[in-house]
C-alpha cells in the first residue's frame, strides 16, 4: 500500500512539556511518510525519557496524533521509620527528588538503594514500603515507609583445623569483630561480605609470614540465626606443614652485576621460618640496590622450589633485564588544596627518567608520609611510545587542619587544659603552622611555630617558634619562674639514617615573688637573665616504629652554647641512648637506654634556671624536682648541673585483644643528679645513685591515653622526695 | 543551631509566589530568590510560569555563586526543555559556574576541564549567540589558564635541574598553545635550558622566534641578554641571599 | 660521609651508540636500538634532531643538588629521515645560568589564609574533608 505522507503531527494529553519537546524525540515530521519502524522507534524514544506514564501514537487520516499521558511530578518527599539511619544520608542515596519526575522504575530502585544502605550498617531484617499521595496538577507526595528491624551483629566467631594458633590469636589478626557491649564504638561487629573476603585475605597472609606454606581457608560461612538477630561466623582452615627457609641463592642474567654484592640485601635466611613477607621486602632491597648500582631495568623474581619431605622452601632471587621503559609525563590530580610542586618534590621518578617498580613505590610511600591525604593511588599508563610511560597520581586530601582542645591530669603537673590549632599544609604549601595555649594549675604556656620543610627548595627544613610560659615552683622551689622568647631551628639528613639539627634561641627568664623562707642561693638568683644560645642534635636512628618501637635503636648527641650575648654564659652537653629487643613476637619487647646531660658555666656560676632537674616524669618513683641538691632548712629543691637516668623496661599485653590498646609494664630506673655551684653550707647534695622499681598500665581509651606508675624508691637520700603514685590523663578531640 | 526543619509547607497562588521571588532577586538576595522560583515550580509544575522559574532558579543560584546549584539546576532545564529558547541561557549558565570555580595554576585543574567542554560545546551548539561569543573569550582564557599549569610544572623541573622535563613542558607550551600569553616565556626557558645543556643552535633559534614574534616583551630582553656572546660567565644573581631565601618561603 | 648519589634521564649504553652511523641507519633503526629519545629538537630546520639526555647528580645532606655528570647525544637526520650526523656534549659544554625569577601571571581562584586556618573550626581532626 504506498505510504501516506502525514500532513500534521499533533501532540494530545501533555500539560508541562510543550510539544516541541515531544515533537523534538520523533523521527517523523509532517512532510515525511508515514513509516511504521520509525513511529516505533519514536514511541521507544519518547518512554526512554522516563517523562511519560503512557505513550500512543495512531493516524488520524493524514494527520499523526501522539497521545502522551505525563508522569507526575514529585512535590514532596519523606521518610519515616528511619530511626538508625537520618534523612540525609538516605536522601543522598536515592535519585528521586522533589520537583522530578515520578517513575514507578525510580521508585524500585530507590527502595533498593535504601535497603542496601541498610544492609551495609548490619541491619539485615530492614523493610522499605513506599506510599504514593495523588496531588491535583498530576503531582505526588512519595514516603518511604520504612522498619529497621533489629541490629544483625555477630553472635559468635568460631575457627576449625587451627592448630597451631588459638581462635582468639586469629580473631584478633581478621577485621571482623564479634558484637560485645564495650566496643560500641566500633562498626566492624556488622556483617559484611565483603569485610569477610578481606578476613580470608589476612588470614592467608598472617600465616604465610609464619611458616605455613601450604595454608588455605577451606570455607568462610556466615549463618542467620533462626530469630534473624545475629550471625555465626565460621572460619574452616587448613594449616599444612611448618616450613623453614632452604637454600637461599641470587642468580643474575646481568654482566658485570655480581650476586653476592646483592646478599646482603636478602633477609630470608637460610634454617628461618618461613615468611612470605620477607621474600617481597627482600625484592624490592634488590631493585633498589641494583637502583643505586644504575641498573634501572631490571626484574627480580624469586623462583621457589617446595621440599615437602624436609619441610624446606628454597628460593633462588633470579635478576634478569627488564625492559627499558622512560617516564614520558607525570599528572598530580585530586590535590585542590596541595600545591603541585609539593607533591611532586617528594617523588623520586622525574619526566625522562628510567622507569622503576622500587623507586615508584618509594615515591608512593613518601607522598602518603606527607599524612596530607586519605587515599594516594598511583597508575600507569603508556605514553606516545611502547617505551614510555604516564604515571598518574591521584591523591584525596584529607583535613590536615587539627583543633585539638585537650584536658590533663597529672600527679606532677596537676589539672591542666589545653587549646592548639595547627594546620600541617597551610595554604597547601607543605608549610606547618601551630598554635597553643595551655592553662594549667601550676602553668601557662603561649607557644607559636612554623616550619618550612624544603627551605631554598632544598632538603632542609627551617622553622621558628615563638613561647611564653608562667610556672609556679613555689611549693617545690619557692619561686615563679617566667620564660619568654624565640627560637630559629634548622634541621636536615645527613645520611639514611643520621639527622642533624640545628637551633638559636634567645629567652629572657625571670625569677620573682622568691619566698622569705626561700635559700639563699635561690634569693640570689632571682632578677631577670638574657641567655643567647645556639645549639645542635645529632641523631642515629633506626627504630622500626616511632610510637611503639619493637627493634632498633636510638642515639643522639648535642650541645648547647649560651653566651653570644646575653648575661650567662654556659655550655650543656645532652645524650641519650636507648635499645628495643622484642622478646616474644612482637608484643613482648624490652627496652634498655640511658640519657645523661652535664652543664658548665662559662667563667661564671650556672644560673639556677639552667640547671637540670630530675623527678617525676623523668625518674619515676621520686616526685618532680624530687632529687639533688637541696636546702635542707626549707626542702626547696635547686637542681644541679650534671645528672643521669638509665632505665629498662619490660611492655608486654595483658591479655586482652589487642584493639583495647591496654599494654603492661614492668620498669626500673637508676640515676643521680649532682653539683651545684654554690657552696652555701644548708645545701645538700650527694652524688649517690638513687633507684627505684615499678609497674605501669597505658591505656589507650576512647576518650584519650591514660598512663598509670606505681613505683617505689629502693636507693634514695633520706631528703629525697618520693611519689609511689603517678598518673597521667590527656585527651585530644 | 539553626531549625532545619522545612518552612511551613504553603500552598500559594503561583503569581504571588513568582512575584515574591522576583522581588527577592531585584533586592540581591539571591539564595532566596533562588529558593522562591524552585517553589513556583515545585507547586506549579504545570502553570507557564514554573518553565520560566527552573531558568530563574540556576541564574539566582548562580549570582548567589552556589555554582552546583546552579549547574544541576541548568541541567535540568536543559533535560527538561531542550527545544525552548532559554536553552542557550542555560548552557550558557552550565559553562560560567564552572569557568568561576577555576583555581590557581599548582592545583588540581579538574573544572578548568569542565569548563573548557561546557564552552565549546556552547560554541558548537549555539555558534551565533552573544553568549557564544563571551564563551570564546573564556575559551582563550582557559586554554590560557592550562598552559599555565604547564608552565609551573616546567619551572619546577627546571628549577630542580630535571632539564628532560622542563623543556617538554615548555614545548609542550609552545606548539599546542601558541595562542596563549605564556609563549613568550616558554620560548625564553627554552633558551635558559638548551644554553644550560649546551645546545646553543636551538638556544639561538628560540630567542630568535621569541624575538620575531614579540620584539618588546622583556623575555626577549632576559633571552637576548643570556645569548650575547660576552654574557657567557656564570650569571651573579644580584638578590642577596636573604632576599632569596624570604621569596622561598613566602 | 660520602653524598647520595642519583642516574637521571636516558641510560647511554655505548654499544648501543657504536651501532649508530651516519649516512647508514635510518630513524626506525635508531629507534629500535637506542629507544625513544629524552627529547626531539623544537626549531630544527631541515631534518629532525633527537637529544639522548643523561646526567648523574650528587646530593651532600642539606647543600643544594649538584650535576656532576652529563652527556648528551644528538642525532641530527637529513629530509629523508637518514643519520646525518652524530654529536656528543658533556657538562662542559653547558652554562651555568641564573634562571629568571619573573613569572607570566595566572588567574583562578587563591585559598585564603584565614579561610584555610580557621576554616577548620568547625571539623575537628578526626572528621574526614567532606568535599
Amino acid at each position: 500500500q504506498s505510504s501516506v505522507i502525514i500532513s500534521e503531527v499533533r501532540v494530545e494529553g501533555n500539560q508541562r512539556i510543550e510539544d516541541d519537546t515531544v515533537k523534538s524525540y520523533l523521527l517523523v515530521s509532517a512532510g515525511t511518510p508515514y513509516d511504521p519502524s520509525r513511529v516505533d522507534r519514536s514511541l521507544k524514544a519518547l518512554f526512554n525519557t522516563g517523562l511519560f506514564a503512557d505513550v500512543s501514537i495512531r493516524q488520524d487520516g493524514t494527520v499523526l496524533i501522539v497521545d502522551v499521558v505525563e508522569n507526575p511530578i514529585i512535590n514532596r518527599l519523606a521518610f519515616e521509620g528511619n530511626r538508625r539511619i537520618d534523612d540525609e544520608t538516605l536522601a543522598a542515596e536515592i535519585q528521586l527528588r522533589p520537583r522530578i519526575v515520578y517513575t514507578r522504575a525510580r521508585v524500585q530502585n530507590d527502595v533498593q538503594r535504601i535497603i542496601t544502605v541498610y544492609r551495609r550498617s548490619g541491619r539485615f531484617a530492614a523493610t522499605v514500603e513506599p506510599k504514593v499521595i495523588l496531588l491535583p496538577e498530576n503531582r505526588v507526595d512519595l514516603v518511604f515507609e520504612i522498619n529497621e528491624g533489629e541490629a544483625t551483629g555477630i553472635k559468635k566467631i568460631r575457627f576449625y583445623g587451627n592448630k597451631n594458633f588459638s581462635d582468639s590469636q586469629l580473631l584478633s589478626e581478621i577485621s571482623t569483630e564479634e558484637t560485645r557491649w564495650y566496643n560500641f564504638l566500633s562498626d566492624s561487629d556488622t556483617y559484611d561480605p565483603d569485610r569477610l573476603t578481606f578476613d580470608r585475605e589476612l588470614l592467608r597472609k598472617f600465616y604465610l609470614s609464619k611458616g605455613y606454606a601450604d595454608f588455605r581457608v577451606v570455607s568462610a560461612i556466615a549463618e542467620l540465626t533462626p530469630d534473624r538477630d545475629g550471625f555465626f561466623i565460621t572460619f574452616a582452615v587448613e594449616e599444612g606443614q611448618k616450613y623453614s627457609f632452604g637454600a637461599i641463592d641470587v642468580k643474575s642474567e646481568i654482566k658485570d652485576v655480581s650476586p653476592d654484592a646483592l646478599m646482603a640485601q636478602v633477609t630470608t635466611i637460610e634454617g628461618e621460618t618461613y615468611n612470605a613477607d620477607k621474600i617481597e621486602d627482600t625484592i624490592q632491597k634488590i631493585t633498589f640496590e641494583l637502583g643505586k648500582l644504575g641498573y634501572a631495568f631490571v626484574n627480580v623474581r624469586p623462583r621457589i622450589d617446595r621440599d615437602r619431605e624436609n619441610l624446606k622452601i628454597s628460593v633462588t632471587y633470579e635478576i634478569n633485564k627488564g625492559p627499558r621503559v622512560y617516564v614520558e609525563r607525570i599528572n598530580i590530580t585530586g590535590n585542590v588544596r596541595t600545591l603541585d610542586y609539593v607533591i611532586r618534590r617528594e617523588m623520586k621518578l622525574a619526566e625522562g627518567d628510567a622507569f622503576n617498580t622500587a623507586l615508584l613505590r618509594l615515591s608512593q610511600s613518601r607522598v602518603r608520609g606527607l599524612n596530607f591525604f586519605e587515599k594516594v593511588e598511583v597508575t600507569q599508563e603508556e605514553g606516545t611510545d611502547a617505551d614510555k610511560t604516564v604515571i598518574n597520581i591521584d591523591v584525596q586530601e584529607k583535613s590536615t587542619g587539627e583543633l585539638s582542645v585537650g584536658a590533663g591530669f597529672s600527679t606532677t603537673e596537676d589539672v591542666s587544659a589545653d587549646l592548639q590549632i595547627r594546620e600541617r599544609n597551610l595554604l597547601g604549601r607543605g608549610q606547618d603552622l601551630r598554635f597553643g595555649v595551655s592553662v594549667g594549675s601550676d602553668s601557662q604556656t603561649i607557644d607559636v611555630g612554623f616550619t618550612e620543610p624544603y627551605f631554598l627548595n632544598r632538603d632542609l627544613s627551617a622553622g621558628f617558634d615563638i613561647f611564653r610560659t608562667v610556672r609556679d615552683y613555689q611549693d617545690e622551689s619557692g619561686y615563679d619562674l617566667e620564660r619568654t622568647g624565640f627560637s630559629l631551628r634548622s634541621g636536615f639528613p645527613i645520611k639514611e639514617k643520621i639527622r642533624g639539627d640545628v637551633f638559636y634561641s634567645l629567652v629572657n627568664e625571670k625569677i620573682d615573688n622568691v619566698q622569705s623562707t626561700a635559700p639563699v642561693s635561690i634569693q640570689k638568683s632571682a632578677g631577670e637573665y638574657l641567655i643567647s644560645s645556639v645549639g645542635y642534635t645529632i641523631t642515629i636512628s633506626d627504630l622500626d616504629d616511632t610510637l611503639l618501637p619493637t627493634t632498633g635503636s636510638k642515639y643522639t648527641f648535642g650541645q648547647i652554647i649560651s653566651g653570644l650575648g646575653g648575661d650567662v654564659r654556659s655550655l650543656a652537653t645532652n645524650a641519650s641512648y636507648i635499645r628495643f629487643f622484642p622478646v616474644y613476637e612482637n608484643d613482648v619487647v624490652l627496652s634498655a637506654g640511658i640519657t645523661g646531660g652535664y652543664i658548665f658555666g662559662l667563667g661564671e656560676d650556672v644560673i639556677l634556671a639552667q640547671r637540670y632537674n630530675v623527678g617525676g616524669r623523668n625518674f619515676r618513683g621520686f616526685e618532680s624536682r624530687g632529687i639533688g641538691p637541696r636546702d635542707l632548712a626549707s626542702g626547696d629543691a635547686l637542681g644541679g648541673n650534671a645528672y643521669f637516668v638509665a632505665s629498662s623496661e619490660l611492655r608486654f599485653p595483658v591479655g586482652l585483644p589487642q584493639e583495647y590498646g591496654v599494654l603492661g609494664r614492668t620498669f626500673i630506673d637508676v640515676g643521680t643528679l649532682t653539683e651545684i655551684d654554690d657552696n652555701d653550707p644548708g645545701i645538700v647534695d650527694s652524688a649517690s645513685i638513687r633507684a627505684a622499681v615499678g609497674v605501669g598500665l597505658n591505656w589507650v581509651s576512647p576518650f584519650g591515653p591514660i598512663q598509670i606508675n606505681v613505683a617505689v624508691p629502693i636507693m634514695k637520700e633520706d631528703y629525697d622526695k618520693d611519689e609511689i603514685f603517678q598518673f597521667d590523663f590527656g585527651t585530644r578531640f | 543551631c539553626s531549625s532545619n526543619e522545612p518552612e511551613a509547607y504553603v500552598e500559594r497562588p503561583v503569581e504571588e509566589l513568582y512575584n515574591q521571588a522576583l522581588a527577592d532577586l531585584n533586592s540581591e538576595n539571591y539564595f532566596e530568590a533562588a529558593k522562591g522560583f524552585d517553589e513556583v515550580e515545585r507547586q506549579h509544575p504545570y502553570s507557564v510560569w514554573s518553565t520560566k522559574a527552573q531558568i530563574m532558579s540556576a541564574f539566582a543560584y548562580y549570582q548567589s555563586n552556589e555554582y552546583d546549584q546552579a549547574i544541576l539546576a541548568a541541567e535540568r532545564f536543559i533535560e527538561l526543555h531542550p527545544g525552548n529558547k532559554d536553552v542557550a541561557y542555560a548552557y550558557y549558565l552550565v559553562a560560567i559556574s564552572y569557568y568561576e570555580q577555576i583555581t590557581g595554576v599548582e592545583r588540581d585543574q579538574k573544572v578548568t576541564r569542565q569548563a573548557l567542554d561546557a564552552l565549546q560545546n556552547l560554541v558548537r551548539r549555539f555558534p551565533n549567540t552573544e553568549y557564544a561569543q563571551d564563551a570564546r573569550l573564556k575559551i582563550d582564557l582557559t586554554r590560557d589558564h592550562l598552559a599555565g599549569k604547564e608552565m609551573a610544572i616546567g619551572r619546577y623541573y627546571l628549577g630542580q635541574k630535571y632539564m628532560i622535563g622542563a623543556i617538554n613542558r615548555f614545548r609542550i607550551v609552545v606548539e599546542q598553545y601558541q595562542t596563549t600569553t605564556h609563549v613568550p616565556e616558554a620560548l625564553h626557558r627554552l633558551t635558559e635550558a638548551y644554553l644550560t645543556l649546551g645546545i646553543t643552535e636551538e638556544a639561538q633559534t628560540a630567542a630568535a622566534v621569541l624575538g620575531y614574534n614579540f620584539p618588546g616583551s622583556e623575555w626577549y630582553q632576559d633571552s637576548y641578554a643570556l645569548l650575547d656572546q660576552n654574557y657567557l660567565k656564570p650569571v651573579a644573581n644580584e638578590d642577596s641571599w636573604i632576599v632569596k631565601a624570604w621569596k622561598s618561603v613566602f | 660521609c660520602e653524598p647520595i648519589k642519583t642516574n637521571q634521564g636516558y641510560r647511554l649504553d655505548p654499544e648501543q651508540l657504536a651501532q649508530i652511523e651516519a649516512g647508514v641507519t635510518n630513524k626506525d633503526t635508531v629507534q629500535a636500538i637506542m629507544g625513544s629519545p629524552s627529547s626531539i629538537a623544537t626549531f630544527q630546520t631541515e631534518g629532525d634532531a633527537w637529544y639522548y639526555i643523561s646526567s648523574k647528580t650528587e646530593h651532600l645532606a642539606f647543600l643544594a643538588k649538584e650535576v656532576t655528570e652529563r652527556d648528551i647525544v644528538i642525532v641530527k637526520f637529513d629530509i629523508n629521515d637518514v643519520v646525518a650526523e652524530v654529536k656528543d656534549l658533556s657538562k662542559e659544554d653547558g652554562r651555568e645560568i641564573e634562571i629568571v625569577e619573573r613569572e607570566t601571571p595566572t588567574g583562578g581562584r587563591k585559598l585564603g589564609l584565614l579561610e584555610q586556618l580557621f576554616g577548620n573550626l568547625g571539623r575537628f581532626n578526626s572528621a574526614a574533608q567532606d568535599n
